[in-house]
């Protein structure tokens, strides 16, 4: 079977998200969940349960892609079988994560729950939710139509609104931001507090709110000095975590190297560190290739030539796509574990004329150029510490985080003991070695 | 830039990448592809640019960006439109200027790109811009994938040997007077640069000749940057290499005139040092004579007279320099021979001015006259740094020459015509030359205002480190340097990033002290960095406001006004042009502030000194319309996109209260100024101090001995520990006035009360010789016996003064305008107030005795008047007694206002006290007890004033007591107490001490109910888990064991 080439290119290119809802693009979603401990979930889904029912706030964390949803959900599944009530929801879908304010995060919060209330016959009045809603409306100059079936006071279609347009999103903002605290008390003493002893009455332990994806808030720096995230989980931490109900909160990892990370624990994660899963291994600590990972990552090149076909057929047919399984692992090695710089490199040699096979010689002059690339970058006093991070595999302090995690310069790994340690970027590290 | 001179590049290893980059183009359509295009030449990327379209076909929209551009995103955006483009390229990324800030903003909306943009985007970077991308936008970057053009070896030794050539083809093409450093534009400097690198990389090794032309680019580089050191290094090694080609005989001429060109730039270097170390300055001014003679020589050998007649001017100026009028004469006259057959007019003109000094020098004023007038009769452009010069030669001359109105004349065209930036040096001679002339002639407010011009000149070119009593203003972007050197820059930031730009905050109550810069703060500091600022994606329009006898109407004003057009907002949307609309109603304000929400725009207004609000809407309904508008405002319903921030005095704090309540009633917020809406700004640490007095005099050059900052900064240091920076920027003014910079000097001229002293004498001679006496008095009468600075209006004054209004009118606005008084804007007239009460000493010291004993002749004197005139009113008065008792209301009426505005300021003073007390109270322990202290005074203060409770001081009072440490019992050792514990249940406390006891005391009433006796010191005490025990060690070897019930 042939690859059709414009295709398999079109879907290594590395600005292209993954839309799971589509169901064409499903086809290349490679769950690596299995290569990962499960031990976390527990952990937070016992936390939930001993609390109760004094509320809880907890952080979970991550690579992006490497599969919190997949987990979360279990958690959901999981609490739920204890009589939880657990709204679940994927922050992405009501907020543009380059551009997240706090009230935006406890709009969204507001809205789901009432919508998940109502679903299970638990019907709420507000006065101040109703309120808020004719104030946007005259906010916005816009006629909005509220059907009385309206499941969440209006607000789904205020944020539906303001996802969509950053004049939305401003406008309400600028209105909503300064009175956070009205808001955070509405929500608790009008929608929680009544939640809870309805959700009693139907024998319910409690509420639980697990907001995923905030992970992928954009790590940008805010004019403030701060980024975005360091902003909304720390310095707005303890709005975040004053919510009358179980939460869980994703969050990225970068605040895990933060030197706001104390201050995180203390002001959002009630004193405890946010929970990690880690990336997808590709080796292990002394070398070797961790065999499970790299037999995942070839399953997701491989997705992307022959989307139709099942794991054992793709394999019949690497030799389609490259010169040899090799050149394929080599690859898969290279690149870390991120899938990004996987896909990169994939896509830099398949710009080619005659692209395919995929030759071992022009997989080398690619890798080359990304180290290459990234080197230019690099000081000389960062040579000296990245030198140390390949001897020593650690890393410590925000700066080094700023500088070569975040850089791309080094990765970092995990192993199924929960060990961590830090390594050169391959690419990089092969330059290092020339050099 | 493009060169002609530039061979086209080959294409060679670029033709593969180019095919791939048009295959990936095509191949990805109808699909958001980010595609990185990497070449560090501009004449490369422009004939790829070119091939892509002509030789591969590829359509594709190109896009240039502006220097000035803020975002990728929204430009591509605009650009489009309708459009449906298969590709675009985007060009210019290189040159945009606020770089960092548009990778950013591109990296916060990136998600945007593959949602609206479904096509191939190509970004032409370089390997500096990779870099950035790499650091700043790690994500962004990792969504393309970027194609790496070079050029090869030989290419890259042309491209750098063109541009070598090109420096000394513009050097000997430039007219010496215009100024030469700006041959290459950055990204030039840039590609060479990177060229260099690439060779150095490939390990290239460059022929002597370029390599010592390079050397001569590397020179000018650095010397353009200010290390002249390097420079100096560079040029150096560019000379040997010339020289030794002055041996091959037919390159010689070539190898002279390069030499000349060289020397001459190591004289300018020369040149440069002796204006920067004043110590050493005469060695570097001999250095620099000599290197232009021989710079001249080489070009007399070289036969190039022309290239002589450039280059000789500056020769001259060195001359000037070190006064060597003899010397410059024959120059003068040599110069003057050349330019006649040689030069251009502006070099003429030089010459009669170089004559005109050495006549100015020699006394002979008709001569200086005739040259100086030779010169100014010379057509220039506008720009010509000289012009002010001749301008001042002549002036100089004309005064001599008795012809003072000329003169004056002459020197306000100069001032006028001339911009400082030109040569602020001449510029600043310029102003103290007309300031004296003014002065002269008695016109002592046009001198101030003169004296007051050079200051600020003085600032902005670096040339003065303090401000003295006044406040910076004018937001001129050049001003920003010397506010970041004024220890604020900090609260900016923070007001700036935390306030403005967090949507959170709305409102913002900024206050503090009087004297303690918050003027300065919004002036200088604030409404400069908001001022067209992008936050998201709004611009920021600063409005502030400080006259308040009809806000609406200024207000609207303001609003009205075109928002300056700056660098990168021209395309700024304003459906209002041009201020062809007048705003004078509340309905307008609010549609221009929707109208400036709907174009993007975050309206900051600032309502700066707002204590004079209260001053002058003394109607509460006037208020109530105000606090209507700000409500609106916050509320962010009608009026979106506005914040506000409120800028007032500490001790008026209280005033705001009143719009708390407003708030409340309208349930709107019941807290509107809690806390964390407010911005306190306070005086400096004594470190920060230090800090600023260090930062600011090595900006000037103005250096003092460290000791000295130390001692200065304990003078200045209060024992509340606080430093007000109104007294630093006074006495520093002090100290570079009088050139103090040493610790022995200060000590001899100090301590820091004389030197305020003789900077309020400075003021008061520039009233004027026949008015000090009336300034003296002025200022005197603007104390009282308490210390405290009473306010007094202009009528006042006037009675309590020996009449004379002109002199008071005068007397006043230099003060004003010095910023020793305030005015403070009232009804029916304005208050006149000292600044600062550590004035009132000073003034009440220097010559009291002599003032009142004057004063006191002066009323006698005014009495005997009187006397006369009421005998004339007896028998007028039965005429109009009717009238006069009319009079009688009026009169008492003022006095009436007058003891108001006395009590206010008691009122003011209490307020102070208690403000001080709580600010101090939440700083550091050691202050709690100042604290109390401070609030008790303003309690007692605040009951002297009849028919009022001040509510501050009772607040400071309460809040301080808390702080003070509130001991229950004291148990008393003979010796060292080693140990103390509490029981589990807290019930008792257990001690261990040196006098060989431990005892156990009852916490509550602090009793002592048992005594355990050691033979030594007891080192520990420790209770049992369940409180029934004590144990105590000792160092007598044993342990001892008790019941605590029963001891």
């Amino acid at each position: 079977m042939k690859v059709d080439l414009r295709r398999f290119f079109r879907a290594c290119n590395p600005s292209k998200v993954l839309r799971i809802e589509k169901a064409e693009e499903r086809k290349y979603y490679i769950d690596f969940s299995k290569v990962r401990g499960a031990e976390i979930i527990e952990e937070l889904g016992q936390t939930i349960a001993l609390m109760s029912p004094d509320p809880t706030c907890q952080l979970f964390t991550g690579h992006i892609g490497c599969g919190k949803s997949t987990e979360l959900l279990r958690l959901k599944a999981e609490l739920e079988k204890q009589k939880f009530h657990v709204v679940y929801f994927e922050s992405s879908q009501d907020l543009d994560m380059g551009d997240v304010d706090l009230s935006d995060i406890l709009l969204a919060i507001a809205r789901q729950v009432k919508e998940s209330l109502e679903a299970i016959n638990i019907s709420l009045e507000s006065e101040y939710f109703t309120n808020l809603f004719k104030e946007f409306v005259q906010l916005l100059k816009t006629p909005i139509a509220i059907d009385s079936g309206e499941l969440s006071w209006g607000i789904g279609k205020i944020t539906l609104k303001a996802k969509e347009s950053p004049q939305v999103r401003n406008q309400l903002r600028q209105y909503l931001e300064p009175r956070t605290e009205n808001l955070l008390k509405a929500i608790n003493e009008e929608l929680l507090e009544p939640a809870k002893l309805k959700l009693e009455e139907q024998g319910k332990q409690g509420l639980v709110v697990i907001v995923d994806n905030l992970d992928r808030v954009d790590n940008r720096l805010m004019s403030l000095g701060k980024t975005l995230p360091e902003y909304l989980f720390v310095q707005r931490g303890d709005q975040l975590d004053s919510l009358n109900c179980h939460v869980v909160y994703t969050i990225p990892l970068v605040l895990m190297f933060s030197n706001e990370r104390e201050a995180l624990k203390q002001r959002l994660g009630g004193g405890t560190s946010p929970m990690v899963l880690p990336m997808v291994p590709v080796r292990l600590k002394d070398g070797s290739d961790c065999l499970e990972g790299l037999a995942l990552l070839r399953q997701m090149v491989l997705a992307r030539a022959f989307p139709e076909l099942s794991p054992q057929e793709r394999l019949n047919l690497i030799e389609e796509v490259f010169d040899s399984t090799e050149t394929l692992d080599r690859l898969c090695r290279v690149s870390g574990g991120h899938v990004r710089n996987l896909l990169s490199l994939l896509y830099t040699c398949l710009r080619k004329r005659k692209a395919l096979p995929i030759m071992r010689e022009r997989l080398e002059i690619a890798i080359r150029e990304s180290g290459n690339e990234l080197s230019l970058a690099i000081t000389v006093d960062e040579w000296e510490l990245l030198r140390r991070v390949a001897q020593s595999k650690k890393l410590t302090g925000e700066d080094e985080y700023q500088t070569l995690l975040r850089s791309m310069f080094v990765f970092e790994y995990r192993n199924e003991r929960g060990e961590l340690w830090f390594d050169l970027n391959p690419v990089l590290a092969e330059i290092e070695e020339e050099s | 830039m493009s060169d002609g001179q530039i061979p086209q590049p080959r294409a060679n290893g670029n033709e593969e990448l180019l095919s791939d980059l048009a295959r990936t183009v095509e191949m990805s359509e109808g699909e958001f592809t980010l595609l990185l295009a990497r070449c560090n030449y501009s004449h490369l990327r422009e004939c790829l640019v070119k091939q892509l379209r002509e030789q591969y076909q590829l359509k594709f929209r190109e896009i240039r960006l502006e220097p000035s551009v803020k975002t990728l995103y929204t430009t591509i955006q605009e650009a489009l439109g309708e459009e449906k483009p298969l590709a675009v390229m985007v060009l210019g990324l290189e040159s945009v200027e606020a770089i960092e800030q548009v990778l950013t903003s591109t990296n916060q909306v990136r998600e945007e790109f593959p949602k609206n943009f479904p096509f191939p985007l190509v970004l032409w970077i370089n390997d500096s811009l990779l870099s950035l991308l790499i650091r700043l936008v790690p994500d962004f970057r990792s969504w393309g994938m970027s194609f790496n053009f070079t050029l090869a070896t030989d290419e890259l030794i042309d491209f750098l040997r063109q541009k070598a050539e090109k420096v000394f083809a513009a050097v000997e093409a430039v007219d010496e007077l215009v100024r030469t450093d700006a041959i290459f534009s950055p990204q030039e400097r840039a590609e060479i640069s990177s060229a260099l690198k690439q060779l150095q990389n490939q390990g290239v090794e460059l022929d002597p000749e370029l390599e010592a032309n390079l050397e001569f680019c590397l020179g000018r580089n650095d010397c353009a940057s200010g290390q002249i050191d390097s420079a100096l290094a560079h040029y150096q090694k560019s000379l040997d290499f010339w020289q030794q080609q002055e041996e091959d005989e037919p390159r010689k001429k070539h190898s002279l005139e390069r030499q000349g060109i060289i020397l001459f730039h190591v004289g300018k270097c020369y040149c440069y040092q002796a204006q920067h170390n004043q110590q050493e300055n005469k060695d570097y001014w001999q250095k620099a004579e000599e290197t232009f003679r021989e710079c001249l020589e080489k070009f007399e050998q070289a036969g190039r007279e022309d290239l002589a007649a450039k280059f000789i001017g500056k020769l001259g100026e060195v001359l000037r320099q070190q006064e060597a009028w003899l010397e410059l004469e024959k120059l003068a006259q040599k110069s003057l021979k050349l330019h006649q057959e040689n030069g251009s007019p502006n070099r003429l003109a030089q010459d009669y001015i170089f004559l005109a000094e050495i006549a100015l020098h020699r006394e002979q004023w008709r001569n200086a006259r005739q040259w100086a007038k030779k010169a100014t009769s010379i057509p220039t452009e506008p720009q010509h740094p000289q012009r002010g010069l001749y301008c001042l030669l002549l002036a100089q001359a004309l005064r001599k020459l008795g012809s003072t109105q000329e003169a004056i004349d002459c020197m306000e065209k100069a001032t006028e015509e001339n911009q400082p930036e030109f040569n602020p040096r001449v510029y600043i001679r310029l102003l103290s030359e007309l300031r004296s002339l003014y002065y002269e002639q008695k016109k002592y407010l046009e001198a101030f205002e003169v004296k007051q011009k050079q200051r600020e000149i003085e600032l902005k070119f670096r040339l003065r480190a303090f401000i003295g009593a006044g406040q910076l203003h004018a937001l001129q972007k050049e001003l920003a340097p010397v506010f970041a050197a004024s220890g604020r820059q900090q609260d900016v930031n923070y007001l700036v990033n935390e306030r403005i730009a967090l949507p959170k905050y709305k409102l913002t109550v900024l206050y503090g002290p009087s004297g303690v810069g918050k003027s300065s703060l919004v002036n200088a500091g604030l409404v400069p960095v908001l001022q067209g600022k992008a936050m998201g994606d709004r611009n920021v329009l600063p409005i502030t406001l400080r006259v308040y006898t009809n806000w609406v109407k200024e207000l609207g004003k303001k609003l009205a006004e075109v928002p300056e057009t700056r660098e990168g907002t021209e395309n700024l949307p304003n459906p209002f042009k041009k201020d062809s609309i007048t705003i004078d109603s509340l309905d307008g304000i609010k549609a221009q502030l929707r109208a400036n929400a709907d174009n993007h725009l975050l309206t900051v207004l600032i309502f700066d000194q707002f204590e004079e609000f209260f001053f002058v809407c003394t109607k509460l309904e006037e208020r109530r319309e105000f606090y209507g508008f700000l409500l609106e405002c916050l509320k962010g319903i009608e009026i979106q996109f506005v914040k506000v921030i409120l800028s007032l005095r500490e001790d008026y704090l209280h005033n705001l209260l009143e719009f708390e309540q407003f708030a409340a009633v309208q349930e709107f917020d019941s807290d509107l100024l809690k806390k964390d809406r407010r911005y306190y700004l306070g005086n400096f640490s004594p470190d920060a101090a230090q800090k600023v007095i260090l930062e600011l005099t090595q900006r000037a050059q103005f250096g003092l001995e460290s000791d000295l900052i130390d001692a200065l900064v304990k003078d200045l240091t209060t024992e509340l520990k606080q430093v007000p920076p109104i007294e630093l920027q006074v006495v520093g003014a002090q100290l570079q006035t009088e050139n103090i910079s040493a610790l022995k000097e200060y000590r001899k001229k100090g301590p820091k009360e004389k030197l305020v002293e003789r900077y309020l004498e400075e003021v008061i001679l520039d009233c004027g010789s026949e008015n000090q006496r009336a300034a003296r008095s002025v200022l005197y009468l603007l104390t009282d016996e308490n210390n405290t600075r009473p306010l007094k209006t202009k009528t006042e004054l006037g009675k309590e003064l020996a009449a004379e209004a002109d002199q008071l009118d005068l007397v006043l606005e230099i003060f004003v305008k010095s910023g020793l008084v305030f005015r403070l804007s009232a009804l029916p007239e304005d208050n006149y107030q000292l600044v600062h009460d550590y004035l009132v000493k000073f003034i009440r010291q220097q010559k009291g005795s002599e003032i009142i004993a004057e004063l006191q002749q002066e009323k006698q004197q005014r009495i005997l008047i009187q006397e006369k005139l009421n005998r004339f009113l007896i028998v007028a008065g039965l005429v109009l007694a009717g009238l006069a008792s009319l009079a009688v209301v009026f009169a008492l009426e003022s006095r009436k206002q007058a003891k108001m505005a006395r009590k206010q300021a008691k009122m003011a003073f209490v307020r102070q006290l208690a403000a001080t007390s709580e600010s101090i109270g939440s700083q550091e322990p050691s202050l709690y007890e100042t604290s109390a202290l401070l609030a008790l005074e303003s309690m007692k203060q605040s009951q002297k004033i009849k028919n009022w409770v001040s509510l501050e001081a009772d607040r400071a009072l309460r809040n301080s007591l808390i702080l003070l440490p509130n001991s229950i019992a004291r148990i008393s050792h003979q010796g060292y107490v080693y140990a103390v514990a509490f029981s589990p249940d807290g019930k008792y406390l257990a001690t261990g001490s040196g006098d060989n006891t431990a005892r156990l005391i009852e916490v509550t009433t602090g009793k002592e109910i048992a005594r355990i006796s050691h033979q030594k010191d007891v080192y520990a005490v420790a209770f049992s888990p369940d409180g029934k025990y004590l144990a105590t060690r000792s160092e007598d070897n044993t342990a001892r064991l008790i019941e605590v019930t029963t001891g």
